[in-house]
């Protein structure tokens, strides 16, 4: 019994050691920070912060503050969006990877194709993006004009379409991935079972709901938590989009709010107690959804 | 017929393999594996074969171990040539890094003791951080920083590093070096960011150092402003210069229209906007409304009208006063009227620059730094000229402005105030803001030949002198932009998608003074 | 049949339109960079500008490597990225390993927290790690801040939890029986594991670390602040096209054409190994 419980702690041991130091440390101490009035005054000597216990989670919820009022909209802004584009992303690869499953001419190079988004990196795709939705300038109004599908300008940018514009950009940037693990799962179900599926008598709905879904399912649980993870943090692609100023209205995701706080004004307690609400709300959101998901399994 | 899937059988591993056991062999020193999955179809199983074989994996391994090969060559060959390709004050800048982390570790020993007459500081380092000039300065910025460094060497034996730091990052660098009492001795600011440093203690305070860098009164009030807190000088400003109107000559001429001089009015600045969108047929002013120079817009035409940003102690908010809607609604209105394209709701000032250079608009609310790259890239001509001036005279806010400071934890401050001492003389000065494309906040250089290829340099300096400044210096002020920016983006973006009145505009800046003055109490 | 050749021939339409769509999606914006890379800085911009520039211009492709010392930039970027991906399976594959296969106490704990420091925006974590690094090197000399192995541990951050989590599924998908029967024929568990598993696993060993060796590519939060000029990545460097008041975007674009295509071409060779192999599993083409 002892023998098997040391070879358990060996292959975990470089792994919780090393993310005890850069991981939970760090967290632990961000955590703490939320509790301080660590900001401009005491930068400079750390040793002075205080501790003020729940004043700063107070603050962020109050109204007629800057905090105040901002922060509900990005927390709300945050998960429409952080849902929205885990759901379209992950739709589109799914529809994407199951296209991409059949056998065709030049499928490697249309493969190789479909990579590139993932690879342009994430600030020049928001610069690209930015440039794109441009309402006067951008290449997306004009050819919409040109096929006379609008007449008048879209603003993408401004407050109503922010998030959509938001999650479109995502959508380029994570289609690939989500893609690709999809497209790797399906090709482990093996060719038989859809034979013999067609032979019994199946429909391709059929086929897809009992043979394809299973094999899938997964891969497709870790690729949504996954997304859900990218989303709740996303900060690149709304900074740069955006000018590095904030964005509007609810397309201030959290992230830059929480930046805003801590860099610009230099108010780390508090920035690191909005962080403390994001994390528990964000942490009980994703058991939530591990929970639904592995049920699933055990019926 | 029914199809049932069961998929836990074959996610649960027990199930599946243990009735299957003979399809697999596992012989000792021979690895075969196979992958097997089975499906009851209405109690007649299925098995499905799909198989790696060992020559697969192998011809995996080889090609991945080739590829990370293939990977460390390249990053080899990069490394080498990526040597040969710098210059020697690349290398010196890798040096000076490791110097630098023993000079933060308090290693004294390196300072040299002797004390010659010309070379008082010999064997020092003082590592300076500034921000990247735009590319197409770049080149001469650097040779100016070889001959500075030469100079600063041969006069005080200091060898100064100089590292570049991004515009996107210099910010989160300050912070990180204040929270470590390490880093730079010396960097550079933009605007606003002095009081916050300052707040934190983080600035040296430069008044004894003041006669060395040519006495207070050679700099000017705004430039003094800006770079003091609780009344001591924190910082030395180094050049930038104002926002003005920069407006199209040939789209001027076309329209008949007179060029606007400094002291034009805000009345005539309308009629300048409506009769060049009529001559051209489109809106001929572009201004933005999504950055924070939105917010230097409002506060400069609200000051120059007779109202005030904050109250004198700073605890109220006081540009939601009467002028302050009515700037606002002048904004509103122009949109309104045609002479400011919809475009503006979301603009930055990355996206005007090149509607002016390219002619879609004939005036633009514009910065400093653009004189360079319309020179270098505007076909017509153009001209610049101070904001337009209300009852209460130019407001104009200076706002482009960049400053030097010395970090309060450095071990060094004579060496770096004699380092500065140098930076700021004014031979220094010239040189440094006429590559920048700057003017410089002082008194006595404006007639120096070397800003001669600038054509806008008698605005800028008519703008550097006659200005007064109206920014708080107030440690939060950048929460204060930051909101007042969100605000006025939202009433720009309604005004743009629906409709706005100036009851709603009256209704938003209350709201956004409220926050504001939230922010003055707690600081 | 009539029917059913009808119904053929709209599926197969509708494929080829979908894929059209796809493909038009994915590579437009890639097309608009790249003809961004051939005009100069403010062509970019106007209500008449094409898609294609009127004139456009090479310059930009020679210019970019004389104003920022890309070259090294990219080098530093393939060094910390390669190492980051080394350093996290090197931690995550035991760990996954056990995840996948050992019950023991704390193995939900264990789960939960590696979720729940990925949560945590990355800005919060960089004050803390920057003090951590400051205090270590008065501590032992030993420079972290400014330096590559000081970046790849910061990227480790979260290069061994999304390598632990993407590992663990496949670890899942293989079935036990087979260290099992391993180790009845006289293996120790590492062995079976080292000798039987992780062949199978290399080819999801090889999509995480793809994975990961992107993220660490893209990130700009950790490399602005742990860097500086000597020791900078790509990415940030790309930050040092935009000056206070504008952006290069021609030099931007054309140096990101230049690092997509060589890692887009390097993907095409391989691909068959990357998608096809990806759980040992069944290889079609």
């Amino acid at each position: 019994m002892k023998k098997k419980k040391q070879r358990i702690g060996v292959w975990i041991l470089p792994a919780l050691v090393s993310m005890s130091v850069i991981q939970f440390l760090p967290g632990f101490v961000s955590v703490l920070m939320g509790f301080t009035n660590l900001g401009v005054q005491n930068i400079t000597n750390i040793a002075n912060t205080k501790f003020v216990g729940l004043r700063n989670f107070i603050g962020i919820f109050k109204k007629g503050t800057v905090t105040g009022n901002q922060f509900m909209i990005s927390l709300f802004g945050t998960l429409e969006y952080t849902f929205l584009a885990t759901a379209v992303t992950f739709l589109f690869g799914l529809g994407l990877a199951l296209l991409l499953n059949q056998d065709f001419r030049g499928r490697a190079f249309v493969r190789a194709a479909l990579i590139v988004p993932w690879i342009v990196p994430g600030v020049v795709a928001a610069f690209i993006w930015r440039l794109m939705f441009l309402s006067d300038y951008g290449v997306i109004n004009k050819l919409l004009r040109h096929a006379g599908l609008i007449k008048e300008n879209i603003f993408w940018l401004l407050e109503d379409k922010a998030l959509m514009s938001l999650v479109i950009a995502h959508l380029w940037s994570n289609l690939p991935f989500v893609m690709i693990s999809i497209l790797a799962a399906l090709q482990t179900i093996s060719e038989e079972l859809y034979e013999a599926c067609k032979i019994d008598g199946g429909n391709v709905f059929q086929r897809f709901l009992y043979i394809t879904v299973p094999g899938i399912k997964n891969v497709s649980v870790m690729i949504v938590l996954l997304s859900f993870i990218k989303g709740a943090g996303e900060f690149t692609l709304p900074y740069v989009m955006y000018g590095r100023s904030a964005p509007p209205g609810k397309a201030n995701l959290i992230s830059i709010l929480v930046y805003q706080t801590s860099f610009q004004t230099w108010e780390f307690g508090q920035g690191a107690a909005m962080s403390c609400v994001v994390l528990v709300i964000m942490l009980l959101l994703a058991i939530l959804y591990m929970r639904l998901a592995m049920q699933e399994e055990k019926e | 017929m029914k199809f049932f899937w069961k998929q836990e059988r074959l996610q649960n591993r027990d199930t599946v393999w243990r009735g299957n056991k003979q399809g697999l062999t596992l012989q000792p020193g021979k690895k075969k594996r196979e992958n097997r999955q089975q499906v009851s179809i209405d109690k007649t199983t299925y098995v499905g074969k799909s198989g790696a074989t060992d020559g697969r994996e192998q011809r995996m391994k080889k090609k991945l171990l080739s590829t990370l090969l293939a990977m460390a060559l390249t990053a080899a060959a990069l490394s080498g040539c990526g040597n040969a390709g710098q210059n020697a004050q690349d290398s010196e800048q890798q040096s000076g890094v490791s110097e630098v982390s023993k000079q933060g570790t308090g290693n004294r020993e390196t300072e040299n003791q002797e004390e010659t007459a010309d070379k008082p500081y010999a064997g020092t380092t003082v590592l300076m951080n500034l921000n990247t000039p735009s590319e197409s300065v770049r080149e001469n910025f650097d040779a100016w920083l070889e001959d500075l460094q030469a100079r600063v060497m041969e006069e005080t034996g200091i060898e100064l590093k100089v590292e570049m730091v991004s515009w996107g990052d210099y910010l989160n660098k300050h912070l990180t070096s204040i929270a470590s009492q390490e880093g730079p001795d010396i960097i550079q600011m933009g605007s606003s960011v002095p009081p916050v440093i300052a707040a934190a203690g983080g600035l040296l305070d430069l008044t004894p150092y003041m006669d060395g860098l040519g006495g207070m009164d050679v700099y000017c009030d705004v430039g003094k402003y800006y770079c003091s807190w609780d009344g001591k000088m924190i910082a030395i400003p180094w050049g930038g210069g104002g926002r003005e109107i920069y407006f199209n000559k040939d789209i001027f001429d076309a329209a008949g229209l007179e060029y606007p001089d400094n002291d034009w009015t805000l009345e005539e600045f309308e009629q300048n906007a409506k009769a060049l969108t009529e001559h051209m047929g489109k809106p001929a002013l572009a201004l933005m409304g999504s950055s924070n120079d939105t917010t230097y817009y409002f506060w400069s035409q609200l000051v120059t009208d007779g109202g005030a940003v904050l109250s004198e102690d700073m605890t109220k908010a006081r540009f939601n006063e009467q002028e302050g809607v009515d700037a606002v609604m002048r904004i509103v209105n122009m949109y309104k009227n045609g002479y400011i394209p919809s475009s503006f709701a979301e603009s930055t000032v990355d996206d005007i620059l090149p509607t002016f250079i390219n002619g879609e608009v004939a005036m633009a609310y514009g910065s400093a730094s653009w004189w360079q790259d319309l020179v270098a890239n505007m076909e017509g001509n153009w001209g610049t000229v101070a904001m337009p001036v209300g009852k209460a005279g130019l407001a104009n806010g200076t706002v482009t402005m960049s400053a030097f400071g010395i970090m309060s934890y450095t071990k060094n401050p004579e060496a770096a105030a004699a380092v500065l001492k140098i930076l700021a003389s004014p031979e220094e000065i010239v040189k440094s803001t006429a590559i920048l494309g700057w003017i410089p906040f002082r008194t006595d250089l404006e007639n120096d030949p070397a800003y001669a290829d600038n054509p806008a340099k008698d605005t800028f300096f008519y703008v550097a002198k006659e200005s007064k400044a109206y920014i708080p210096q107030y440690q939060a002020i950048s929460t204060v932009l930051s909101t007042s920016t969100k605000y006025l983006n939202s009433i720009f973006t309604q005004a743009v998608t629906g409709e706005v009145d100036e009851a709603y505009v009256r209704q938003q800046l209350d709201a956004l003074a409220t926050e504001v003055d939230n922010v003055l109490a707690e600081n | 049949m009539k029917r059913t050749k009808i119904i053929r021939i709209t599926a197969k339409i509708g494929f080829v339109l979908a894929l059209m769509a796809y493909l038009v999606f994915s590579l437009f914006p890639f097309f608009v960079m790249v003809s961004m890379s051939f005009s100069s800085k403010f062509a970019i911009m106007g209500s008449d500008t094409p898609i294609w520039p009127k004139n456009p211009i090479l310059t930009n492709y020679k210019r970019m490597w004389e104003v920022v010392p890309l070259l090294k930039y990219i080098k530093n970027s393939i060094i910390v990225c390669t190492a980051t991906v080394v350093f996290s399976l090197l931690m995550s594959v035991p760990a996954s390993y056990a995840l996948s296969r050992f019950r023991f106490r704390g193995k939900k704990t264990f789960s939960i927290s590696i979720l729940a420091t990925q949560l945590f925006p990355g800005i919060t974590m960089l004050l803390p790690i920057y003090l951590m690094y400051v205090n270590f090197t008065k501590l032992t000399g030993i420079p972290m801040t400014k330096t590559l192995h000081g970046l790849v541990i910061a990227f480790a951050t979260f290069g061994i939890p999304y390598s632990i989590w993407m590992l663990k599924s496949y670890f899942d998908s293989i079935p036990d029986e087979l260290e099992q029967a391993a180790m009845i024929d006289g293996c120790s568990r590492t062995k079976a594991m080292v000798k039987v598993v992780l062949p199978l696993v290399v080819p999801g060993m090889v999509a995480t670390g793809l994975y990961v060796f992107l993220l660490a590519w893209n990130n700009i939060l950790f490399a602005g602040v742990l860097t500086d000029q000597a020791t900078r990545t790509f990415a940030t460097g790309l930050q040092e096209f935009a000056s206070e008041s504008s952006t290069e975007y021609g030099l931007l674009m054309a140096a990101c054409s230049v690092t997509t295509i060589p890692i887009v071409a390097l993907f095409f060779a391989f691909q068959k190994y990357f998608v096809g192999g990806m759980t040992g599993g069944a290889v079609k083409g």
